[in-house]
């Protein structure tokens, strides 16, 4: 199979979800639409939020890559790249009532990789497409 | 004071969270403070979702109530569950 890259900009989150279903149709990945909707939703509030302070005149960018069984994701945002993000592998008994918190977390469950390096976040997980 | 059983929408993420939240507290201010939330319909829930339900749940369980979730579907549960909130929530 051909890899397939695109890229798509954004700002705000007015658009975001109809974006996220275009990219799940365009791959043929509808069977994991709800893994990959859960991790790019989440990826893109975290960009909005944390990058871009909510500035809906600053771009997210999403690019995407789907090689053979590898969906390779990337969320950049405009924010000068927090120093160390951290992915939890757990939720805490002490943390469970926390109102946030939680979003980095289920990127980390519902892929097999997570990293922010600068102000962009990269996600892989292996995918079989229909 | 009976439970208020709010049905949930489709998608709750960011948007329908925020209409949520107005929604179960003005019930809250009118005195209400138990709630059944019915995810039957609801296909999709993301950590925005997930945080106004425990944050609406602190708020009623402070007024005496508490917040019950009904008829989960497999993808919503599996939510609840690896945060751990299926250890906050009755299940009905």
């Amino acid at each position: 199979m051909n890899a397939v890259q695109k890229e798509i900009r954004l700002y705000g989150l007015e658009q975001h979800q109809g974006i996220i279903d275009g990219i799940i149709q365009e791959l043929g990945l509808e069977d994991y639409a709800f893994d990959i909707r859960l991790i790019l939703i989440e990826a893109i509030t975290n960009a909005y939020y944390h990058g871009n302070l909510s500035d809906c005149t600053k771009p997210i960018i999403v690019r995407y890559l789907l090689s053979g069984k590898q969906l390779e994701l990337q969320v950049e945002d405009s924010g000068e790249g927090s120093g160390s993000l951290v992915f939890p592998e757990a939720i805490s008994s002490d943390e469970l009532l926390d109102e946030g918190g939680r979003g980095l977390y289920l990127i980390r469950c519902f892929s097999d990789k997570a990293e922010m390096i600068c102000n962009t976040m990269y996600i892989s997980k292996c995918v079989c497409p229909s | 004071m009976s439970e208020i059983v709010i049905d949930m929408p489709e998608m709750f993420s960011v948007e329908e969270a925020s209409e949520f939240r107005e929604k179960i507290r003005g019930h809250i201010d009118e005195g209400f403070s138990s709630f059944v939330l019915d995810f039957g319909g609801c296909a999709f829930i993301d950590s925005t979702g997930l945080g106004v339900i425990v944050s609406s749940y602190k708020k009623c369980v402070e007024n005496g109530g508490t917040i019950k979730l009904k008829a989960l579907n497999a993808n919503v549960l599996k939510i609840f569950e690896l945060t751990r909130l299926t250890h906050v929530f009755e299940i009905v």
